[in-house]
């Protein structure tokens, strides 16, 4: 997996993607399971399109924490030392990339076709 | 545990880096809470979807196909 370049931008916030509470620490929404259907989808050639074009749209610190970890396998020490940042801003920026992913895989998967 | 702590505890509970104690709550958590049980299959899924596009980068060496090819034929 190559990190692919684009324009430098504003760091966008990721909150939008993120998941939300009331006040008694419960889901605002309940989340459905789509899993299976986006199981099924990985058989078709376009789906790992889909989901780089996803990965393409996450903020750049965050995108680039995910791909270090989860594609190019790196360890979260290695992580922070090639970003100058904390192990333990590794740790909540991948758990928010993955969660912001979830949330754009889910509006691919997630509704009707 | 509610949901917002059993969400927070996602990436341990997956990374089997929880201890037994807040793993056991996380687990009761899930028993009862069907909106918990599907945001943990469907970021276990974002995972498996991310592999998945490495998976498709990979070339497989020429050199690897004919060892394979090779040994079928023997």
């Amino acid at each position: 997996m190559k990190l692919r370049s684009r324009p430098k931008a504003e760091e966008e916030s990721i909150d939008a993607l993120l998941p939300t509470f009331i006040a008694d620490g419960h889901q605002t929404r309940d989340t459905v399971d789509w899993s299976e259907t986006a199981d099924a989808a990985l058989e078709r050639e376009e789906t790992a399109e889909a989901v780089r074009s996803k990965i393409d749209e996450l903020p750049e610190s965050y995108r680039t924490i995910l791909v270090m970890h989860d594609l190019e396998e790196m360890s979260n020490a290695d992580i922070a030392e090639a970003l100058g940042i904390s192990t333990n801003l590794v740790k909540v920026r991948l758990h928010r990339a993955r969660q912001a992913l979830r949330t754009l895989l889910e509006h691919q998967f997630g509704e009707p076709q | 545990m509610n949901c917002i702590e059993v969400i927070g505890f996602i990436m341990d509970y997956l990374d089997g880096v929880l201890a037994a104690p807040a793993r056991s709550e996380f687990e009761k958590h899930l028993a009862v809470c069907d909106s918990c049980t599907a945001y943990l299959r469907t970021y276990r899924q974002t995972i498996k979807m991310e592999i998945q596009t490495r998976i498709e980068d990979v070339t497989i060496p020429e050199d690897l196909v004919r060892a394979i090819l090779a040994a079928r034929k023997m």
